[in-house]
């Protein structure tokens, strides 16, 4: 990290400190210089303040110590996770789950649009958006098409299917077009 | 055709070393032939033995009364020493959960794990990441392979 | 005089028995090449070129036509190892992980595997998405919207893949080079 942003660091964790000192994460304390940790914990600590989960954005920096990234990345890591969970909260509205937040953040970072997750929310109604999302990251993942999955997703939520439905889609269900098409 | 590699690329040699012909097995057309008739044959029974091979490298095994679910695992890395299990089960620490070699450069671990949606990856030799071959490709902050597990409750 | 890829297909659906290892002489080395590279072994990848003449056969005498039977076949051999790779991978203890193990046991005494090795051992890193990107863009020289049609992914996200790729194959090596 270079002198500049260590002096701006210092100074925003200087005046994050009494947010800080309200909700540090010792784990975050254990694993960072205390510049760096105030600031993280600085920004944790205010997503909590708005009613994001802290938990998500704690794991994401421990990841990136481990994983030897900088300090600066480790930020911005973090301020996109937070603007992640905060579109998820504003797609999803305020009665959304913590869980649902994290998966729904997970879904926006892989580039799904926000109205999508107004749309499935509201095709899914009391019954949750854990399930398709979960069955749609875990598709994307394995590198099937997002409009390909979230066809199938949004066409499984308009017959109502269950939790068990989006759960025992494959790759290969979603490509069935596909397989007809190509032997 | 590779413009986008300047200087001292070290993969352009690598690229050149996969483009290397690779030979085709002769009697391709014969084995083909022998394999549509063992299909034919087989029916049924070959579908029910692959039904019994088909697992990932994360499996989840055991799902008792408890509310957690056993997990394994299992990652090749012949040349590896040691493999260590780092994730958000861990606190993304290194030195929690370690696999252990069970045969043939394989090595397995079976944990217990509550349901969520968890980040993980392998770290061989402490400086190796590596992304688990079956389960989701996890997207990353941090330019290191990272993979996806889904225990439901 | 030599056949066409269309005349190949018309020979096929007409019956004609050495019309199909006309098309496997022609299309199976870029195949095998894509489909070992991918699997990391040539016992898999023999096994999987096994099924995409079958399928491809038995398409063509069910009327297939492709328009461009070179990516057709590509397509369905992407297709294939995809599937093989799901089913089999995670017991590939057997005939393909004996097969990686030899090929690393010549390392001591041959530069030229050991060389071979850490590119095996680097391109095993990559997640599927990724070495399936990076194999049909660099090894296998094809365009990206080539690679759109082949494996039904967006021109975005291939170019995503092909980056990422790139740059963790480099970052691998690099690890090796300095251990």
């Amino acid at each position: 990290m270079n002198t500049r942003r260590l002096v701006a660091l210092s100074i925003m964790a200087l005046a994050a400190a009494p947010l800080a000192l309200c909700g540090q994460d010792a784990r975050i304390t254990a694993r960072f210089t205390p510049v760096v940790a105030a600031h993280l914990n600085a920004t944790i600590d205010s997503a909590s303040s708005e009613g994001l989960p802290a938990e998500p954005l704690v794991l994401r920096a421990l990841e990136g110590q481990a994983k030897g990234a900088t300090a600066d990345q480790i930020v911005a890591a973090l301020s996109r996770l937070r603007d992640a969970l905060r579109t998820a909260r504003v797609a999803l509205g305020s009665t959304a789950t913590p869980t649902d937040l994290m998966t729904a953040a997970a879904a926006l970072q892989l580039g799904m649009p926000p109205s999508r997750l107004t749309e499935l929310r509201q095709l899914r109604g009391d019954r949750g958006i854990g399930a398709p999302l979960t069955a749609y990251l875990d598709l994307t993942a394995r590198g099937v098409s997002a409009d390909r999955t979230w066809d199938r997703i949004s066409d499984l939520a308009r017959r109502r299917a269950s939790d068990a439905d989006f759960g025992r889609l494959t790759p290969r269900d979603v490509d069935h077009q596909r397989d007809e098409d190509w032997p | 055709m590779h413009d986008e590699f300047v200087g001292d690329d070290p993969l352009q040699s690598v690229i050149a070393a996969l483009r290397e012909p690779v030979a085709v097995e002769p009697g391709l057309r014969q084995r083909a032939a022998g394999r549509a008739t063992r299909q034919r044959r087989a029916g049924v029974a070959r579908i029910a033995v692959l039904a019994l091979l088909v697992l990932s490298a994360v499996a989840i095994v055991h799902r008792p009364a408890s509310g957690t679910s056993a997990v394994t695992f299992t990652l090749r890395a012949p040349a590896g020493s040691t493999v260590a299990l780092v994730g958000d089960f861990t606190d993304w620490r290194s030195d929690r959960l370690h696999l252990s070699p069970s045969g043939s450069g394989v090595w397995q671990a079976t944990i217990r794990l509550r349901p969520g949606r968890y980040r993980f990856a392998y770290l061989v030799d402490h400086r190796q990441w590596r992304a688990d071959t079956v389960a989701p490709t996890a997207p990353d902050d941090f330019g290191r392979p990272t993979s996806l597990l889904t225990v439901n409750p | 005089m030599i056949p066409t890829d269309d005349q190949l297909i018309a020979q096929i659906a007409a019956g004609e028995p050495t019309a199909l290892d006309q098309l496997m002489n022609r299309h199976g080395p870029r195949l095998m090449r894509f489909a070992t590279h991918y699997l990391h072994s040539s016992s898999d990848a023999d096994d999987v070129l096994q099924e995409v003449f079958l399928r491809a056969d038995r398409a063509i005498r069910n009327g297939s036509r492709p328009d461009q039977v070179s990516a057709w076949l590509f397509r369905i051999t992407v297709n294939r190892c995809r599937s093989h790779r799901r089913r089999w991978w995670p017991f590939v203890s057997g005939a393909a992980a004996d097969h990686a193990i030899a090929r690393a046991a010549t390392t001591d005494t041959h530069e030229q595997f050991a060389w071979r090795d850490e590119i095996d051992r680097a391109l095993s890193t990559l997640s599927a998405p990724l070495r399936e990107a990076f194999l049909l863009k660099h090894v296998d020289g094809m365009a990206y919207d080539e690679m759109v049609a082949v494996t039904g992914a967006s021109l975005s996200a291939l170019k995503m893949r092909v980056t990422r790729a790139c740059d963790q194959l480099r970052e691998r090596l690099q690890e090796v080079r300095n251990a």
